[in-house]
């Protein structure tokens, strides 16, 4: 009796070893071939499928090729801070896809959000995690007057273009004109209290001066900011050898392997990651709670449901003094929607070169892709609001199948190397 | 090159037809052309309800995600078209849970009972569900319209 008793216990043993082992470690069999919808979506996501770059009414310089230069110069420059150390380019670097690899951007001081990658993000139109801007350039203004980034004013950076004959021929030939008054040292309506009373001992005229040749900052800046855009990834050059194809075999050659291939069909189909890494830059440019929680130490944020109630109230938005767009141009801005379900919702992240730019999500909270999958594998309930993902119940493999096809996304940019160094 | 075409195949039939009747046909031809969404025979999204059959005629057709665009949505009953209605637009995606990414609304009815619909974007594949209220003088409580579609 006792023998067949511990016969039976090693049996069941055994049983939920082998389950266990073949549940975490071994792929199953796929079709062989790619149904319509697979391929009408696989298509989609193509780069060769990337629309024009969309015009940016609100910014009459955006594809000024002057203004890129200027912007270019101004982006690297580390005179845009107020140690003279921070510049764009200190957060936002090339070599890492436009991040900085941290969990925080550091400027003069450390921030509360992961730095975003600035590649394609010229086809998006919201801005930040939380969607706060509704221009590129309204959006490069921001951090040059936060404190934890450059901390500069408005009234210092319109006397650096003034001081500098480069900046000044350049902001001339594109802009016109340059303030003609005693400006004063540090004045900012969003500074300390000495910079804000600097601000308000001006004239309602002087004010309007200084904040064009802000908002003419970002305009130019938005300029060369246009020009970072993705380039062809191993990815593309399977879909662009599906499409020529006569046949919808899932092979296709060399391009991919059998395990990035079981990876973008679970991406298209149970992973239900295109729902919104939809188009071809692997995003819907939305706004969506997926139960990422907040920071230790961080109240959960309302993230999009104040972000459209600061972009409407922001001066430097398109319907604003200092956009050159009409109102109808205005359409996402007068047509977003505010309602509850935007309570904890972030913007989703393009996925292209996303293996170059950990952290992830928009506190930087997961540290590797395989914990991502992770993550939406669980669908944890959201601290704030619900949880737009649901479970998806996938097999190990069945994620690391996922994380193999998210690496055949990177690629070397389309922009040109000179874009990409700094030209001063 | 599709003009080029046009125009050739216009001109190869001039020489058979009077001349008052090939300006007719340079016209109608002409209207097509230029208005295909005035004069297309099929919306690109259709429901009824009560009586009320409501049309869209899209600006980006078909319609694609991700692209905001406008809507000519047409209204009619039996009588024919419905003017000075109020129509309403919600909508989003059942099986997500969540609604559209924009809040489209009405901003001006174009001609008798179409009405212009600004702000539509859609931000998923999959089943997309709108409910469309309109509300007239005709009828004393609003109707509702449901649209389901697949993007």
């Amino acid at each position: 009796m006792y023998s067949f008793r511990l016969k039976a216990l090693i049996g069941v043993a055994t049983i939920a070893a082998v389950t266990g082992i073949a549940w975490n470690f071994i792929s199953l069999p796929t079709a062989s071939e790619w149904s319509a919808e697979e391929l009408r979506l696989i298509d989609s996501l193509s780069l060769d499928r990337l629309p024009p770059l969309p015009a940016d009414p609100s910014n009459a310089v955006a594809d000024n090729p002057d203004a890129a230069e200027l912007g270019h110069r101004l982006y690297f420059d580390t005179r845009l801070s107020a140690n003279g150390n921070i510049a764009c380019a200190s957060c936002h670097k090339p070599e890492l896809m436009f991040t900085d690899g941290l969990q925080f951007g550091v400027g003069i001081g450390t921030g509360d959000r992961h730095t975003p990658s600035l590649v394609g993000l010229s086809h998006s139109p919201w801005f930040y995690w939380d969607g706060r801007k509704d221009s590129q350039w309204a959006q490069a203004l921001a951090p040059l007057e936060a404190k934890h980034e450059h901390a500069v004013t408005r009234s210092e950076l319109a006397r650096l273009i003034i001081a500098d004959p480069e900046y000044q021929r350049r902001y001339l030939a594109l802009f016109g004109a340059l303030p003609d008054f005693d400006i004063p040292e540090a004045a900012s309506p969003l500074g300390d209290a000495s910079e804000q009373q600097a601000w308000q001992a001006l004239s309602g005229d002087e004010q309007q001066q200084l904040s064009r040749v802000f908002a003419n900052i970002g305009k130019a800046i938005a300029a060369y900011e246009r020009k970072i855009q993705p380039g062809r990834s191993r990815f593309d050059d399977y879909a662009a050898q599906l499409r020529d194809s006569d046949s919808v075999a899932v092979d296709q050659g060399d391009i991919l392997s059998s395990s990035e291939l079981e990876g973008l069909r679970l991406f298209l189909g149970k992973g239900m990651c295109v729902t919104c890494h939809n188009g071809p830059l692997f995003t819907n440019h939305e706004f969506h709670n997926t139960g990422v929680l907040a920071n230790p130490g961080e109240l959960p944020p309302m993230a999009r449901y104040d972000g459209i109630r600061i972009a409407r109230e922001d001066p430097f938005n398109c319907l604003g003094e200092f956009s050159d767009a009409s109102r109808d141009q205005c359409i996402e801005l007068r047509f977003a929607r505010d309602t509850n379900e935007l309570v904890g919702a972030h913007k989703t992240p393009t996925l292209r070169n996303v293996s170059l730019t950990a952290p992830y999500m928009h506190g930087g909270q997961i540290q590797s892709l395989a914990d991502v999958m992770t993550h939406y594998n669980e669908a944890p309930t959201s601290m704030l609001s619900h949880n737009e993902a649901k479970p998806l119940g996938l097999r190990r493999p069945q994620l690391r199948a996922i994380e193999a096809f998210l690496l055949t996304l990177t690629a070397p940019l389309a922009t040109p190397r000179q874009w990409l160094e700094s030209p001063l | 090159m599709a003009l080029n075409v046009f125009l050739h195949s216009n001109l190869s039939i001039r020489g058979r037809i009077p001349k008052h009747r090939e300006l007719s046909l340079w016209c109608l031809l002409w209207a097509a052309f230029l208005s295909p969404s005035t004069f297309a025979a099929e919306p690109d999204l259709s429901g009824s309800a009560r009586g009320i059959q409501l049309a869209v005629y899209s600006h980006l057709s078909p319609i694609e995600i991700n692209q905001i665009h406008s809507w000519e949505v047409t209204l009619q009953d039996d009588d024919g078209p419905l003017v000075g209605a109020e129509l309403g637009i919600s909508g989003g995606m059942p099986e997500h849970n969540h609604g559209m990414p924009t809040q489209p609304r009405v901003t001006e009815e174009i001609s008798p009972g179409r009405y212009l619909l600004e702000g539509i974007r859609f931000h998923m594949p999959g089943k997309w569900q709108l409910t469309a209220v309109v509300k007239t003088n005709k009828n004393s409580r609003p109707v509702t319209i449901i649209i389901d579609f697949e993007l």
